[in-house]
């Protein structure tokens, strides 16, 4: 009977410890797809962190959700030289830290000093290469062989003023700002944890008994694999504007998981990717949204470049010809995806527009092949496609393989690997052709062709062109847009000529929202930023919900929201 | 006994070192590092991170700093922004994770294994009751119907793999029969599905030994003495066999609080658990060295400890036994 | 013997007189030969038995079998469930270009072509979320989950018996520095294991040469060896023990003699009993690993990998109810013959219980 007792002992004393930290649940609850990997802003970018860092710290200035123009963030003002050198930004007066400090403009000097010292280690210095005497303060060069500061041009000549002087216009540079790399961090806490646990500063700066933010939310409770609850921060400027008390971001990584816990009500919002098994059950409802604006990720595939047959480009033309988009995207993914030829999703972004890609036809390819030597006589060897564990890659790469074999007469086998060993296979081009995908940094045409310069480590094809590069230089320093527009369509159709890479589709945003959330925009980076949440009233609901076209009715349907606006005709989601 | 135990504590010592070590160098020897990512860094981030964590060090430096609290020299050289330091294994500190980065693997541990021990008793709790009651449900009834269901019940719990009985428990007792929340973790309502999963192949293996067990004890022949002289069977089988019978399952109890603590991983994705479970895949395969490190010893030393647990309990119910033989 | 006197001797409480009458009438068979003769009268084993046979056997033929292509991918199609429905002349011929057929699965596939045309079964079973056939698949997944597991299981045995066979010959102090080894790799957490080696064989280089599945076999067999050997082992230090191997060995017996006379058959029931456990483990490991997504390749599938899928088949918004039904019931009803025989061979090779199965 002792070990028996003991057993219910400790169930007992497992469960009180459990249901310490359970709380009830927050004003708002989203599922953020997987855990955060720091709350660091320096040293991530990912969405998942991103909606987080934005709802508790706040930069210069910020996106709007919908449309990506340029608020006024910490700083109320600014102003831009002609030459679009020098930038001149006004805080707001009388701003806090979440613990009373106020904000000046010596705290966004030291946190973008503390994302250019190389020991941070940050990935995003090079957002702030253009400021004057960056590069060098970043490579540790310098008056004297040191590193010098005062060289760098980022200066606050009063509490309430920031300068920022740039060596060369980059005409997307206030974009720049208004990622989370920028954020800025409360210096002084994190000197403080470095004076008091010397070994492990840099995981107490950031515990929520510690962390200090200025943005509309704290960090209230942080739990690995669970979720993180962030707390209005009653400290904030415009605190009056911030909606819900208590947000609750999930990490949930399993998608069965997810949508069950919104079915019954357990969280707000869901984004991620539906099985296509019910994208076809989910497509009526009002709290599926699915596709409504393109999202700047792109689906392709690397052609390691160095190796025979594939340093030939009329061979890499070829193999991209040959796949019919459409097919992958209605058949195979159905969720709305949009097929691309191009390598800037939906060939347009802002002033940007992409070259035309080939022609899309059989004849074509088997003609180019036919150039390059191989034909049905004379097959291409055999070869690889790797893609990382996940049954989506493996349906393309099943369908991209049979076309490939019945259109082409290629012998294709298939390399499934592990995410980190795809990775470091694609790093050491030890593949022939690889699944990637890329995610804009900022919308701009150059995030999405920048990748493919000789000495860019995201590359990883082997492919070099001189003038691409140069092309690429040339845009990087241009100010006017259509002539920056211009010049980067230059580049990618030497790129679209080459075809390092195959592009296939684009990403859409896949939201399960509750049709109560306003202030939600699906956009095009799949950022959200927490402050403009809020529930609409009845009223507004009503509202909305007349402004939709078609047979609409409310049905009996399992979600956030006790019934649910669907197409009257075929529910499927009862 | 204690001459036993010390032997025992020393072969732990050994073991742990060899599994540490091991896995120490299987794990970097894997391609990919804990940096790697689909974003490549530049290179010269790539090297301070690396500096940061002492990656640059040269193998047997990073091992011994792992291992023990040594003073090797030139922990000190980056002292500026970043620098991580740890005391090593042997001080009780298992160094920052590399990819929680908020958190040292001290903390990672002290935050799941409290849910992971909660899960865990509680589906051995589970278990065992389902288990014993229905093993000795068929002593009672033996070759009847209700054996065969209960056989056939025991099969249908060791064969269907644990992450289909959970979605089935799911649809029938969240979505037919609104009961018990989804998933997550908190309160007694929320590990009820979990444990029912986790625990069922334990369950149905435990009937059969107890089947098994208490069939043998049955045709012993004391127990067959207390039948002839009239004893009710039920008595018999639960005063006399049971005892004997249920020797087996204590046996099996270090192998099955194995078969849980795994097992968990897939019931704590499927019940979004932040237990240790899930570390024990993604530290691999996110190359979370030190995580993974971590959940490495802690594995090897809880199950270590229990089968030796369970070798002295064996003795304790059976005295015939000797330690060592055990 | 006449009836008379069995009649007598066979009376209840003379256990001496009654094992005098089963050795006369065994005499002259061997051990196998009585086992054999069980396992006859042991009806539910010798079903799952015959059952087994047939699954490996259809299994082994599933090319020259008219099903529909596993992997061909209807993706525009609804899942339908399963329907009675006639075998149809199917518009695409088995398409190997897939699947890497070994020689002899080539020659399978002509047999079909030779006697079925190309006539294919319908959905008989229904078909998955891709548009493909559910019983072709579960057919096909059958030959990697059966191979694998037993593959596994054949590993386990070889490297569990030698090594469990030399710690119990040799005894004393090699003996319990060996079992010592296998407490400490018993701790090795075996996830992590599967989850490196795969890792680091699975970069290009090594994909050639040594496929996920040798790897899968090889790490699974060097997992379960490690109870075999402690079952092989306790079995063989018993019987080093046991009056009968001594008496043998008073006589003069040779030592060959003894082991292949009484220790090997001896250890043989325990082995092949434990066999049986051992396959149902490796079928629920590659399911546990598919789950992970280090099972099997695509495009083959295994039970695993069907098992994975069907989880995903279960939501609130619609059950597929085939999809986890089918591939369930194929797993389960394979465990369940396989427990049948295992301790139908149990009581069969058991040289204590009675003709019959039963034990006493």
């Amino acid at each position: 009977m002792a070990p028996a007792a003991a057993l219910l002992a400790g169930i007992g004393w497992a469960m009180a410890v459990a249901s310490q930290s359970h709380r009830p649940p927050a004003d708002f609850t989203f599922n953020n797809n997987s855990e955060v990997s720091t709350l660091d802003p320096a040293s991530v970018s990912s969405v998942p962190e991103g909606r987080i860092l934005r709802g508790l710290y706040e930069g210069l200035v910020i996106r709007d959700p919908k449309t990506f123009a340029i608020l006024p963030g910490a700083a109320e003002s600014w102003e831009v030289s002609d030459d679009g050198l020098r930038y001149t930004f006004h805080l707001r007066p009388s701003q806090v830290w979440s613990n009373g400090d106020p904000l000046t403009a010596e705290d966004f000097v030291s946190s973008f000093r503390r994302v250019l010292t190389p020991t941070t280690a940050s990935p995003f210095a090079d957002f702030l290469d253009a400021v004057v005497g960056a590069e060098d303060f970043q490579a540790g060069r310098g008056p004297g062989g040191n590193a010098n500061w005062d060289s760098v041009g980022i200066r606050a000549p009063d509490a309430l003023t920031l300068e920022i002087e740039l060596g060369s216009a980059r005409p997307y540079f206030l974009q720049l700002l208004a990622t989370t790399a920028l954020l800025p961090v409360h210096m002084k806490t994190l000197r403080e944890m470095q004076a008091r646990f010397p070994g492990s500063w840099n995981a107490e700066w950031l515990k929520p008994e510690n962390l200090v933010t200025n943005g509309p939310y704290t960090l209230a409770s942080r739990r690995i694999n669970d979720r993180i609850r962030l707390e209005r921060n009653p400290r904030y400027w415009d605190v009056d504007h911030v909606a819900f008390r208590t947000i609750d971001a999930l990490a949930v990584e399993h998608w069965g998981t997810a949508l069950n816990l919104y079915l019954t009500g357990g969280c707000d919002w869901l984004d991620g990717s539906v099985p296509p098994l019910y994208v076809g059950k989910l497509r009526d409802r009002e709290d599926f949204r699915l596709g409504n604006s393109p999202y700047l990720g792109l689906y392709f595939y690397r052609i390691n470049c160095t190796q025979p047959p594939f340093d030939d480009a009329r061979v890499r033309r070829a193999l991209s010809i040959a796949i019919n988009r459409d097919v992958i995207c209605e058949k195979l993914l159905k969720a709305g995806q949009e097929p691309c030829y191009t390598f800037v999703p939906w060939g347009k972004l802002g002033p940007y527009e992409s070259p035309l890609a080939e022609e899309q036809t059989l004849a074509r390819a088997r003609r180019l092949l036919l150039d390059a030597g191989y034909s049905a006589e004379r097959p291409l060897p055999r070869f690889t496609v790797h893609y990382n564990t996940a049954e989506s890659h493996r349906d393309i790469a099943e369908y991209v393989a049979s076309v490939w074999r019945l259109a082409l007469f290629a012998d294709v086998g298939f390399a499934n690997q592990e995410w980190k060993v795809w990775l470091d296979s694609q790093n050491r081009l030890d593949y022939q052709i690889s699944r990637s995908s890329w995610i804009a940094d900022y919308p701009d045409a150059s995030s999405f062709l920048g990748i493919f310069t000789s000495d860019n480590p995201n590359n990883r094809t082997g492919w070099k062109n001189a003038s691409f590069d140069s092309l690429m230089m040339r845009s990087d320093r241009e100010l006017d847009p259509q002539r920056r527009a211009q010049l980067l369509a230059q580049a990618e159709r030497i790129l679209l000529d080459e075809m390092p890479a195959i592009p296939l589709y684009s990403y859409v945003s896949q939201n399960l929202v509750n049709p109560r959330l306003g202030g939600f925009f699906s956009n095009p980076l799949g950022e959200q930023n927490p402050k403009f949440w809020y529930f609409k009233s009845d009223d507004e609901l009503w509202q909305d919900r007349r402004k939709r076209v078609g047979a609409m009715e409310i049905v009996e349907a399992r979600g956030p929201a006790a019934g649910l606006y669907s197409k009257a005709a075929e529910s499927g989601a009862r | 006994m204690i001459g036993f135990l010390l032997r025992r504590a020393l072969w732990f010592a050994f073991t742990l070192w060899a599994v540490a070590t091991l896995a120490f160098f299987l794990m970097r020897a894997a391609p990919g590092g804990p940096f790697t990512a689909e974003r490549s860094v530049p290179p010269s981030v790539e090297l301070a991170l690396r500096a940061r964590y002492h990656l640059d060090w040269p193998m047997w430096k990073q091992y011994l700093s792992y291992i023990g609290p040594l003073e090797l020299g030139s922990r000190g050289a980056f002292t500026g922004d970043g620098t991580q330091t740890f005391g090593g294994v042997l001080a009780g500190d298992f160094g920052p994770s590399f990819k929680y980065r908020d958190f040292s693997v001290n903390d990672v541990l002290a935050q799941s294994l409290p849910v992971s021990l909660g899960l865990g008793l509680t589906a051995l709790f589970f278990a065992i009751v389902i288990g014993v009651s229905a093993g000795v449900l068929c002593a009672l009834y033996p070759r009847g119907k209700i054996d065969f269901g209960v056989r056939l019940l025991a099969t249908a719990g060791v064969a269907i793999p644990n992450f289909v009985l959970a979605s089935m428990l799911i649809l029938l007792f969240v979505f037919l029969l609104p009961l018990l929340p989804v998933a997550g973790w908190g309160t007694l309502q929320h590990s009820i599905l979990p444990a029912a999963a986790l625990g069922a192949p334990v369950a149905a293996y435990i009937a059969r030994l107890v089947r098994a067990g208490l069939f043998d004890a049955l045709a012993q022949d004391y127990v067959r003495t207390a039948i002839a002289k009239g004893m009710p069977t039920h008595i018999v089988v639960l005063r006399h066999a049971l005892r004997a019978g249920i020797l087996p399952v204590v046996s099996y109890l270090g192998p099955a609080t194995a078969a849980i603590l795994t097992g968990s991983l897939v019931i704590e994705k499927i019940f979004f658990i932040p237990g240790t479970g899930q570390h024990f895949v993604n530290s691999a395969l996110n190359r979370d060295y030190t995580l993974a490190m971590g959940v490495t010893i802690l594995y090897t030393g809880l199950v270590f400890f229990l089968n030796t647990v369970v070798d002295v309990i064996y003795t304790l119910l059976d005295p015939r036994i000797p330690l060592e033989e055990a | 013997m006449s009836a008379e006197l069995r009649q007598r001797w066979d009376l209840p409480g003379a256990p001496m007189e009654a094992m005098l009458v089963k050795l006369d009438r065994q005499r002259g068979q061997s051990l196998w030969k009585i086992a054999a003769q069980r396992l006859r009268a042991d009806r539910a084993a010798r079903f799952s038995l015959w059952f087994l046979l047939f699954l490996c056997g259809a299994s082994l033929i599933a090319p020259a079998l008219p099903l529909p292509s596993p992997i061909a991918m209807h993706v525009d199609l609804e899942p339908l469930g399963p329907q009675v429905s006639w075998p149809t002349a199917g518009t695409r011929k088995f398409e190997r270009e897939y699947w890497r057929l070994s020689a002899l699965d080539e020659q399978l596939v002509s047999l079909r072509q030779l006697a079925f045309k190309e006539w294919q079964t319908g959905p008989i079973l229904g078909t998955d979320s891709k548009g493909r056939d559910l019983l072709s698949r579960l057919v096909w997944g059958s030959r990697t989950s059966l191979f694998v597991a037993l593959a596994a299981a054949v590993t386990s045995l070889v490297i569990g018996v030698l090594y469990g066979a030399l710690a119990g010959l040799c005894g004393g102090r090699i003996d319990r520095l060996m079992m010592r080894v296998v407490d400490g790799l018993y701790a090795l957490p075996f996830t992590f294991v599967v989850i490196f080696v795969l890792g680091l064989l699975s970069t290009t280089k090594s994909v050639a040469g040594i496929s996920r599945e040798a790897v899968f076999i090889l790490a699974i067999g060097a997992l379960y060896w490690l109870t075999m050997a402690r079952v092989v082992r306790g079995q063989v230090l018993s019987l080093k023990q046991a009056e009968f191997v001594l008496a043998a060995r008073a006589q003069g017996a040779s030592t060959a003699w003894i082991l292949f006379k009484h220790v090997v058959p001896n250890v043989a029931s325990v082995v092949i009993v434990y066999l049986t456990l051992t396959v149902p483990s490796v079928i629920l490991s590659e399911a546990f690993l598919s789950f992970l997504g280090l099972g099997v390749e695509a495009p083959k599938v295994s039970w695993g990998v069907l098992a994975v899928e069907a989880i995903e088949a279960a939501s609130p918004l619609r059950v597929y109810w085939w999809l986890i039904l089918f591939p369930s019931l194929a797993i389960a009803v394979v465990l369940l013959a396989l427990n049948i025989l295992g301790d139908g061979l149990r009581d069969a090779l058991d040289p204590r219980t009675d003709v019959g199965g039963v034990p006493r």
